[in-house]
């Protein structure tokens, strides 16, 4: 069964959107995935960071309440 | 990356390994959108020692030499951790002889053939290789034909007919 008769219009064309997405950066050069992939790894790096040095403390929780 | 590569080849023109080639999810990224991946996956023939040992410590000292430490199972070389992987089965060492030639900002380099990343992945069967082999599909690629005739050459059939009634796929040839 294709999904597109199950699914709501605006979810299949979502999805539509995404495929087509993943597409376009197939068709990128081999040297523009890399960068794509290079900057990928530095905002992993970047939030690793953030994670680490970010420790919530008693008087951080006491601002949200 | 460019820098990476540049090191690599140097191994090869130095002796240190014989040829490499990229397989993994940079491999993979050569023929689809690209993987999030934190390392590259190099295969390379390992020497066997006198004493029929497998060693790396050649190949650790040289680049150690240069500046570039081991972290975990990789050694980070110009920014990216890169873990040599030896060739160890008849499949790699089709992939290895059979790898793509393509040039990286000029860089020489060798990569898999997408139908070999495809073998490799229903041979290794975890779950994220059967993620990769499903976009593979989507992307139409590779002829399954050719897949089809691979696989059998490495006794693989079994596992891809598994893998395609698991995921309900319909094999549809270019």
């Amino acid at each position: 069964m294709n999904d597109s008769n199950i699914l709501p219009p605006e979810v299949a064309a979502l999805f539509a959107r995404q495929a087509e997405y993943r597409r376009r950066l197939a068709r990128l050069s081999f040297e523009e995935k890399i960068a794509i992939i290079e900057r990928m790894r530095e905002l992993n790096t970047w939030r690793k960071h953030v994670e680490r040095s970010h420790v919530i403390t008693p008087a951080d929780d006491s601002r949200h309440y | 990356m460019k820098e990476t590569l540049q090191v690599i080849n140097q191994m090869v023109a130095d002796g240190v390994i014989d040829g490499y080639v990229i397989g993994g999810a940079i491999a993979a990224t050569y023929y689809l959108e690209p993987i999030n991946t934190s390392d590259v996956d190099i295969f390379f023939h390992v020497a066997i020692s006198a004493s029929g040992l497998v060693s790396l410590s050649p190949l650790y000292a040289y680049l150690r030499e240069r500046g570039y430490e081991p972290k975990d199972e990789t050694i980070e070389i110009a920014g990216w951790p890169v873990q040599f992987l030896p060739i160890f089965n008849p499949l790699l060492e089709e992939a290895y002889q059979q790898a793509a030639k393509i040039t990286f900002q000029g860089m020489p380099t060798q990569i898999m053939q997408a139908v070999h990343l495809m073998a490799i992945m229903v041979q290794t069967g975890r779950p994220k290789d059967y993620a990769r082999l499903l976009q593979f599909m989507e992307a139409e690629v590779v002829d399954l034909t050719t897949l089809e005739l691979v696989l059998a050459r490495h006794g693989l059939s079994e596992k891809w007919k598994e893998f395609l009634k698991k995921f309900g796929v319909t094999v549809r040839k270019i």
